[in-house]
């Protein structure tokens, strides 16, 4: 009995090294935490810290927060200007982790932060993070590199469906007019054109004159639908359709993955094409 | 100034009621003249040719337009010829193609030669390793 609770006490200490031995790595975009983990799979610890379904342009990161970047590896944020917080990480970190801006590493213009709607910029993101990874743990190399082949074998199969989905959609019709200026990345690579009521941020908040705008542009373009997104004003949204005749064409994730069964990026890249192929078909 | 406070109050409230309709017409959101909604013309059909060229034998080919079949075909000629009716918006006309060629067909190619209603050329090819599956966009 005594052997057997020395071999116990052994095995718990035993795991508790093999939990030390992981990269830990800290997210700040849920985009980022699942790249994160795909390609560091057994090897990384990742902690994310925006949870699925919150906006990422109102949070602020909460001492709990920065007490788990002060023991980081890696930290991950997704750049061009998201994350206001930016000094307060590298100051928790104290210079001992990385911090990468994700985004900073990609190409597309230097104020939109919404890069995680390419799917190409997608692909270039995994490699961004599996190199640090490889760089902060060269004997790893092998699973990390293997992890990150698997992982753009998916983008590139969910590619494959995006664009035969947006192929069911005359390309005179792709005209998406959303609240905020979040689909500019997938605008340029699937064809389409962004009619948005507001700004780049979720907090910017449109006057009558950028309404009168949408509505003149909605009616002369015949645009079939109108695409809400999450933390919006639907009085908006809800003025536009009545005045044109356009209708509501449902919910758009537009700032990181959802809650539930939309928390991946696959689910989020599926629901937001089928809704907006349906919507304007 | 003098007088009651309170007329001065009631001067002020009169004077700003006598200006709200047109601070609402100035600021409301349709405060400009609406064009009247633009008469959203659908896009004709218009007869194209389309030609397929198979570096190699393929075991069947499929080419789809807006979610639509527009050919297909088992075993295909190393040339195919067809003919549709499709609309041709200014901003162009994507095929989804999709073809499977025979065992042991390494890199190949299919090319799809498109003519426009305007009498231009269109020239796209798909390649693949055994197979291809992809949207070809022509404009």
């Amino acid at each position: 009995m005594k052997l057997f609770g020395v071999l116990c006490v052994f095995f718990l200490v035993a795991c508790a090294r093999a939990d030390d031995a992981r990269l830990r790595v800290s997210s700040f975009s849920t985009i980022l935490t699942e790249i994160a983990a795909e390609v560091g799979g057994e090897k990384v610890l990742v902690t994310g810290h925006v949870k699925a379904g919150v906006d990422p342009h109102e949070f602020e990161p909460k001492p709990a927060d920065l007490k788990t970047v002060a023991s980081a590896d890696l930290i991950l944020v997704s750049g061009r200007h998201l994350e206001s917080y930016v000094g307060k990480l590298r100051e928790a970190a104290g210079g001992k982790a990385a911090l990468i801006e994700v985004g900073d590493q990609l190409p597309g213009p230097a104020n939109d932060p919404h890069w995680w709607h390419s799917i190409a910029n997608l692909a270039r993101a995994t490699k961004v993070v599996r190199d640090e990874l490889i760089r902060l743990r060269p004997e790893a190399r092998a699973d990390f590199s293997a992890n990150g082949d698997r992982y753009l074998a998916r983008l590139g199969a969910l590619e494959k469906w995006v664009k035969a989905k947006v192929a069911e959609l005359p390309r005179d019709r792709r005209k998406l007019v959303t609240n905020h200026d979040s689909f500019g990345y997938f605008a340029r690579e699937f064809g389409f054109t962004v009619h948005p009521i507001a700004g780049l941020s979720a907090n910017d908040q449109p006057g009558p004159k950028e309404i009168g705008r949408i509505i003149d542009t909605v009616r002369a373009q015949g645009v079939k639908a109108i695409f809400s997104e999450e933390n919006e004003n639907p009085k908006v949204i809800a003025q536009i359709t009545t005045e044109t005749g356009a209708k509501l064409g449902g919910k758009l994730l537009s700032d990181g993955l959802g809650a539930g069964p939309l928390g991946t990026i696959d689910a989020m890249f599926r629901h937001n094409v089928t809704t907006i192929v349906e919507a304007l078909k | 100034m003098r007088g009651s406070p309170i007329l001065r109050a009631v001067l002020v409230f009169v004077a700003l009621f006598a200006l709200a309709p047109a601070l609402w017409r100035l600021t409301r959101a349709d405060a400009r003249t609406l064009p009247p909604p633009a008469a959203v013309v659908a896009v004709k059909n218009v007869k194209t040719e389309v030609r397929l060229t198979f570096s190699a034998p393929a075991k069947r080919a499929t080419i789809q337009h807006l979610g639509r079949e527009l050919w297909s075909k088992a075993t295909p000629s190393a040339e195919e010829n067809f003919a549709c009716e499709i609309p041709w918006p200014k901003e162009g006309v994507e095929l989804h193609v999709a073809v499977e060629w025979t065992e042991g067909t390494r890199v190949a190619a299919m090319r799809v030669r498109l003519t426009a209603p305007d009498g231009t050329e269109h020239d796209q090819s798909v390649w693949g390793d055994g197979t291809a599956d992809d949207v070809l966009v022509f404009k």
